[in-house]
């Protein structure tokens, strides 16, 4: 079937179709409502469940036993670690071998050549690129994927990733802006940190606590590190789970660093170190949960057991009641855009067919079949469709790109998790396509049976 | 000879009304016929018969030699398409679409045609054929209604059919448009077309060579 000879009919008929204007708004309303509106409810729900299913947010830490005068709490040991392990929805038990988080100052930047680095011909700015790497974490999980390089699961040790962008706070007038450092993938950081450590050891009855394990920041040694730049992630996309300005090493790497920091803390206070590196016990042990559901269930089992357990990872709550408010208000509103756009669909389609009975009547005499009849009428909804992807994709387009520029600039770093990416639009605006495509055809498919029942000597009436 | 036979043509609907009763007719190539009588005489039910827009109750219908009557619905379709042009008397011209383009309507779906630039020129030239030239490329609501009818007939001439069949084309024109519709019907019949009119009037008797009077439903005489 000719596509060009079908549309003759259809482009001709759109023409003179009473409703094709409320059609097309109605078309031009859906596309808006699944672009903007279900792409932001699906994005703050893919962001706040990502967020939420983190690890950060299904840990507790346990401390080393203590022994106060008035009480005492448990701590996990070779004798305590299976009871723990017993309790419904612990998944594990494991000490906390190295510092999660460190900062540092970056004292130089070089090359594989060991040139130092220029963009476009200029020096780097250090202090700028401090302001926004100044410290690692540890991916645990290594789910972070990086658009370019490698992610941390194929790379060696005592490498790093770096997001795309890193956000600058201006001070003078309170805002946020991006700051590119995707050119340092491939580049070594050289890092000086002060390396410190919550050190427990046995108490001595000296301090408050009469037995159990007393504990101390210490400052175990100052490091030069070198981290190699393996990869770059999407900020806009890991947002939710790294924060910002986040350099994430492996376990591996965090390791390796803590154990060159004991290393050299050996050296200078061998006596501090000593139970902290022979003691397997004398840490902090994070227990991790299957769920974040669970999370207070196995917190109030673990208190009941005799443990001191802390939940750190506490969802900021304006965040967790705006996404419930956005989320109800945002779900009706989608819902009814797109029922009223079936309904009005279904509406047209219908009086379409019974207007023009004797138009159809007619085709019919001359020799058109149902079918061809079918599709040159629903070729009039594709028409229409097209016009509404164009108006809709453009006018979203415009709401997006305003969204996105007002949640860039925003201070509020729980914004930036509201940008929305272009591929991730382009992809709503496809689905939104096959939808004012699917609902016109399944309201004339729904009506089908009215086109096979008008006879061709409906042409004969006036 | 090309010809439409019906044969004891019967149409009977919803069990009760009988709208034809045993009718046998030809219409055959070259010929101009017209079949009158009162309303409700059943010379539309005629028409739709022989025009294949219906089925009969009972008898049967042969084109070209062919029985027809038993073929399917897509069949019959394409049987229309090929043989038999309709003319009706509400002009039935789509208002979105030029007198030429209306032309070209049954030609999209003839597979004989594979250019729509070769379907437009032969619209163009059926429009000549039939005095409107220079109205081709007015829409029909910018045509009088003798102009409509006119673009109606070469709209009917459209896939060269065999046949000609009109209900009541002059039903909405003056008597000067009636009369230029009639020469015109008559010249297509003159030119190998097998050419039947239902109609009330009488000034078709001047131009057809037989005529059909149906009364209740079935021929009561036949005139030539």
């Amino acid at each position: 079937m000719n596509i060009s000879k079908l549309l003759f009919v259809s482009r001709a008929n759109l023409k003179g179709a009473k409703r094709k204007k409320t059609v097309l708004v109605m078309m031009v309303l859906a596309v808006i409502s699944v672009a903007v509106l279900a792409n932001f409810l699906n994005l703050i729900a893919y962001n706040y469940n990502t967020k939420l299913n983190s690890i950060e947010f299904r840990q507790i830490e346990v401390d080393p036993e203590v022994v106060y005068p008035s009480h005492s709490y448990k701590g996990v040991n070779d004798k305590t670690i299976d009871e723990v392990l017993s309790i419904e929805h612990v998944v594990s038990c494991e000490p906390i071998r190295y510092n999660e988080y460190q900062s540092f100052d970056i004292i130089d930047i070089k090359d594989d050549n060991g040139n130092d680095v220029t963009v476009n011909g200029n020096e780097i700015d250090l202090e700028k690129i401090e302001r926004v790497l100044g410290e690692y974490r540890v991916d645990e999980e290594l789910t972070v994927n990086c658009a370019v390089g490698q992610s941390l699961k194929d790379s060696p040790v005592m490498s790093c990733i770096i997001p795309d962008k890193g956000m600058l706070f201006n001070q003078e007038n309170f805002t946020m802006s991006d700051y590119d450092i995707s050119y340092l993938y491939g580049k070594t950081l050289t890092v000086e940190c002060l390396y410190n450590a919550l050190v427990f050891s046995k108490a001595d009855g000296q301090g408050f606590e009469e037995g159990g394990y007393s504990n101390e920041t210490v400052e175990l040694a100052k490091l030069t590190l070198k981290l190699k730049v393996v990869g770059v992630y999407s900020l806009s996309e890991y947002a939710p789970v790294t924060g910002a300005n986040t350099l994430l090493v492996s376990p591996e790497t965090a390791q390796t660093i803590e154990n060159m920091a004991v290393e050299e803390a050996k050296k200078t206070m061998p006596n501090t170190v000593d139970e902290y590196v022979s003691d397997p016990y004398a840490r902090r042990f994070m227990v991790t949960v299957d769920s974040r559901e669970n999370v207070a269930e196995v917190e109030a089992e673990l208190l009941e057991l005799g443990y001191r357990p802390f939940i750190w990872g506490i969802m900021d709550p304006s965040f967790e009641q705006f996404a419930t408010m956005f989320s109800g208000g945002g779900t009706f509103l989608l819902v009814a855009v797109l029922l009223l756009t079936t309904i009005n669909l279904f509406l047209s389609v219908y009086s379409n067919i019974n207007e023009r009975k004797a138009e159809i009547g007619l085709l019919k005499a001359i020799g058109y079949k149902s079918r061809r009849i079918f599709l040159s009428m629903y070729l009039e909804n594709v028409i229409q469709a097209v016009r509404a992807i164009i108006i809709g994709g453009v006018v979203s387009a415009g709401i997006v790109l305003t969204a996105n520029i007002i949640n860039l600039n925003s201070v509020v770093f729980q914004y930036r998790m509201l940008i929305i990416p272009w591929t991730r639009f382009g992809f709503y605006i496809l689905i939104a396509f096959a939808l004012i495509l699917v609902i016109p055809l399944v309201c004339q498919l729904i009506m089908t049976t009215l086109i096979t029942r008008i006879q061709p000597q409906e042409a004969m009436n006036s | 000879m090309k010809s439409i036979c019906v044969k004891s043509l019967t149409k009977v609907y919803d069990n009760r009304v009988t709208a034809l009763k045993n009718v046998t007719l030809s219409i055959e190539e070259g010929s101009f016929i017209a079949v009158m009588g009162h309303s409700g005489s059943g010379k539309s039910t005629l028409l739709q018969m022989a025009g294949l827009l219906d089925l009969p109750s009972e008898g049967s219908v042969v084109i070209n030699g062919e029985e027809v009557s038993s073929l399917k619905k897509n069949e019959l379709a394409n049987v229309r398409m090929k043989t038999i042009g309709f003319v009706f008397q509400a002009f039935h011209l789509n208002p979105q679409l030029k007198a030429y383009e209306n032309v070209m309507l049954p030609m999209l779906i003839n597979p004989e045609y594979k250019k729509k630039s070769e379907i437009e020129q032969h619209a163009r030239k059926l429009i000549d054929k039939v005095g409107l030239s220079e109205r081709a490329e007015h829409y029909p609501n910018e045509l009088s209604g003798g102009e409509q009818q006119r673009v109606a007939i070469a709209r009917a001439l459209a896939n060269d059919p065999d046949f000609i069949l009109a209900d009541e084309p002059t039903g909405n024109l003056d008597s000067d448009n009636e009369a230029n519709i009639f020469e015109l019907l008559k010249e297509l019949a003159k030119s190998g077309k097998g050419v039947m009119v239902v109609s009330h009037n009488e000034a078709i008797l001047d131009y057809v060579d037989k005529v059909y009077y149906m009364k209740d439903g079935t021929l009561a005489e036949e005139r030539i």
